[in-house]
């Protein structure tokens, strides 16, 4: 099964791949498309965020299931919301699979870091601007097994139920090497890559201030 | 001053040992200290432990099953094991030596390193010396009990005593011949000039022809229980039991005539050969008989050994005393050319023992393996100290470095925690753990595929074709299925895993192999140039469901890989 799938499925035809690619960049765009994201300075902030993320996923993968992403995509999500969670997610997967190999893997990782990141979104992670660092070390255990556990369905219908659940089991070494990554990813640059956001937020309600200013002083 | 007292103390007690070793290079017996033992509980052990390279091997005996399965350990020489092999059908003292052949080839085949295994129940078995995979086995008769004495090398071939007679192998594992002779025990054959000597219970010396005609020679009434000693071209030396005395017996092989060398005491141990002499011992003495010209006997020296006679060293004869007291005698020739005992080896546990010694020198160090009826087994050595790894081969710069790296994380985990820095410890510890799992997640996917999959449904017999060549049998398989076509390879030995196999089949077949690194492991991108939409591989029928650089795979089995 490893063999056959690559490593999360069959490899998808060229027309199959451009439609996949068509309809999660119409998502990405689709959350990115809210009223507070129009700055160009605050989409290139972003934009370095994901080529960032996407960079270091590369530089990485020859670590064996660690992934940056995940606690990238927890912090996105409690820090900026769901809404850029998911953009960041679908847009990271992408552009990194570009490089490490793209097919029906790619919408279930997308999925998968999507989640992860509505469930950042959704977890007060960030308490009186102050990122919980336990509270990520638990979701960085419990976003690996999840997401590793999407991804996995990618195999569906090409494996019996029987086959899928000896491929989860045989998953589970690596499910743990991801929850210890995320741990020590959290540990290292949580705090870090939370301040670095919470810059990029600080920027924007400084010139969302200034704006206002100008308007109510016109 | 108490400081400086204590500081002399421990200089001095360092020391100590450097200068007693270095005092005593003559006396080197006196300097063995005991490293580690091993108990192996209530089986017990009748033969010499062996050691090949950096593992020892080690074989235990069983008369019922309740007290233990006979087993073949594999320790390193820090006393872990490494791995065992059981056989609990075999339960009627298992005491043939375990023989070491290294990888060779001949006229009837070619084999890997093994280790040649008989068994009491009368299986007969190659391992692999590595793992303990088998490589192949063979069925020899069993009438109340199977083999027990020690196989001989002869070439390319291996001659096993039997319970009736000999079978001859190709070192293969291809049966030459059967011979049905005399009922044996502990009896051994002896190659000379291409034909083959072997005693029996009823006290028959049997000669087989290259041509496999049998004639015999009655020695005397009583039991031939060792294996004939050549003397010369044309003389062979016989110890024969009798009920309470033994006789030394020499046979011309020419003529027939049977001489009386010497008659000693009773149950006799199983003679050597040491230069022109023969050491030989029994319940009353041990004896050294000249053989320079014509065998005499030279002079004795009281003691009880009726088991195997070590001659390590070049110079030492060590015997089991075999006796309540147990323990060991040390024995060697005079520049004048007499016998004498230079020292006793005794520990607390002594008990019988009829089990002969290794040993073995590295760099001066002079190491040697004890075992008895107790079945504990004992590591000694002049002046060593334990260096765990050291010679690892594995070892390499990486490795180093990581382990440097891994050294300096835990403790600097350390220090934070000594200055309750709690946070900034955690990051190095947890820092520490993903280094320490990613050197290891090798072993722990293996480890982990082998606990999860059902090896029950995994038999090399379901994926066995009958078009395969019989020297194929028992030996690993790989099958390459392309979309148009069949590369079929076989008869390899050794691979430990199905990425190791691959390689080297392809290698060997003159195929072109992709492989790409994967956060997953090594993944075979194309065979021969042929991608496909991917390649599948199976092992004894059974899907992959790990990288193939993780999947172990038994010394027999067939490894299919499918384009799709």
């Amino acid at each position: 099964m490893f063999q056959s799938y690559g490593v999360h499925g069959p490899v998808l035809g060229p027309v199959a791949g451009l439609a996949i690619d068509i309809v999660l960049l119409g998502l990405a765009f689709w959350m990115l498309a809210s009223p507070d994201m129009k700055k160009v300075s605050n989409i290139l902030t972003f934009v370095t965020l994901i080529f960032g993320i996407s960079l270091a996923r590369i530089l990485m993968s020859p670590l064996p299931n660690i992934q940056p992403v995940t606690v990238a995509c927890l912090i996105i999500g409690a820090q900026l919301g769901a809404r850029r969670g998911v953009a960041f997610a679908v847009l990271v997967t992408m552009i990194s699979n570009f490089i490490l190999g793209d097919g029906i893997w790619t919408v279930y990782q997308a999925i998968g870091w999507s989640t992860v990141a509505i469930i950042g979104a959704q977890s007060k992670l960030i308490i009186d601007s102050k990122l919980q660092l336990g509270r990520l070390y638990f979701l960085g255990i419990a976003s690996a097994f999840l997401f590793d556990f999407i991804a996995s369905l990618s195999v569906i219908g090409t494996v019996n139920a029987g086959e899928f659940m000896t491929y989860l089991i045989n998953g589970i070494p690596y499910d743990v090497v991801h929850a210890l990554g995320n741990v020590t990813m959290a540990a290292w640059f949580g705090i870090w890559f939370s301040d670095v956001i919470t810059q990029f937020q600080s920027m924007e309600e400084i010139e969302q201030t200034v704006v206002d200013g100008y308007v109510i002083g016109s | 001053m108490r400081i400086i007292a204590t500081f002399f103390a421990v200089l001095l007690f360092l020391l100590a040992p450097i200068s007693a070793a270095e005092s005593n290079d003559s006396n080197w017996t006196s300097d063995l200290t005991q490293q580690w033992d091993i108990d192996f509980e209530a089986v017990y052990v009748s033969t010499r432990p062996v050691i090949i390279d950096e593992s020892i091997y080690v074989r235990t005996s069983s008369s019922t099953i309740d007290n233990g399965v006979p087993t073949i350990y594999s320790l390193d020489f820090s006393g872990n094991q490494q791995w065992e092999v059981t056989n609990p059908n075999s339960t009627k003292q298992d005491m043939s030596p375990i023989l070491s052949v290294s990888a060779g080839n001949g006229e009837c085949g070619n084999w890997p390193d093994m280790l040649l295994i008989g068994w009491s129940d009368g299986l007969f078995q190659a391992l692999n010396p590595t793992n303990g995979n088998v490589i192949w086995q063979h069925s020899t008769e069993f009438l109340s009990w199977g083999i027990t004495g020690k196989a001989t090398l002869d070439g390319d071939s291996i001659i096993i005593p039997t319970r009736t007679g000999i079978d001859k192998l190709c070192l293969d594992g291809d049966l030459e011949f059967s011979q049905q002779l005399g009922l044996g025990w502990r009896n051994s054959p002896t190659a000379l000039n291409g034909e083959y000597w072997i005693g029996d219970e009823s006290g028959t010396l049997w000669h087989v022809s290259a041509n496999q005609s049998v004639n015999s020679y009655s020695i005397g009434e009583g039991k031939i229980r060792h294996q004939p000693l050549i003397i010369d071209d044309d003389n062979l030396l016989i110890h024969l039991q009798l009920p309470s005395e033994s006789e030394l017996k020499s046979l011309d092989t020419t003529t027939g005539e049977l001489t009386t060398v010497a008659k000693l005491g009773s149950s006799p141990a199983m003679p050597e050969i040491m230069n022109q002499y023969v050491i030989t011992a029994d319940a009353s003495y041990v004896s050294l008989i000249d053989c320079l010209e014509n065998c005499h006997m030279v002079n004795q020296v009281p003691f009880r050994s009726n088991g195997e006679v070590s001659i390590i060293f070049d110079d030492y004869i060590f015997l089991p005393h075999n006796s309540q007291e147990g323990g060991y005698g040390i024995f060697t020739i005079s520049d004048e050319g007499e016998l004498y005992q230079v020292d006793t080896l005794n520990f607390a546990d002594d008990w019988y023992g009829t089990a002969g010694l290794a040993g073995h020198e590295v760099n001066g160090q002079k190491q040697i393996l004890v075992v008895n009826d107790n079945a504990n087994l004992k590591f000694l050595s002049t002046d060593y100290v334990l260096t765990l790894e050291s010679s690892n081969a594995d070892s390499d710069w990486a490795t180093i470095f990581a382990m440097v790296l891994a050294l300096i994380i835990i403790s600097t985990t350390g220090i934070q925690l000594l200055r309750e820095r709690f946070q900034s410890a955690f990051k190095f510890f947890i820092l520490f753990i993903t280094i320490l799992v990613y050197f290891s997640l090798g072993d722990i996917i293996s480890a982990w595929a082998d606990l999860v999959e059902d090896s029950d449904n995994s038999d090399p017999d379901d994926a066995w074709s009958e078009n395969w060549p019989d020297k194929w049998l028992g030996t690993q398989v790989v099958i390459f299925e392309f979309k148009d076509g069949l590369i079929e390879a076989g008869g390899y030995v050794g691979h430990e895993d199905v990425l190791e196999l691959t390689k080297y089949a392809t290698s060997e077949q003159g195929i072109d192999l992709e492989i790409s690194d994967t956060s997953f492991g090594k993944y075979v991108v194309s065979i021969d140039g042929k991608s496909g939409d991917g390649w599948e591989y199976y092992v004894n029928g059974q899907a992959g469901t790990i990288s193939a650089e993780y999947q172990s795979i038994d010394s027999n089995a067939v490894v299919v890989w499918k384009q799709l």
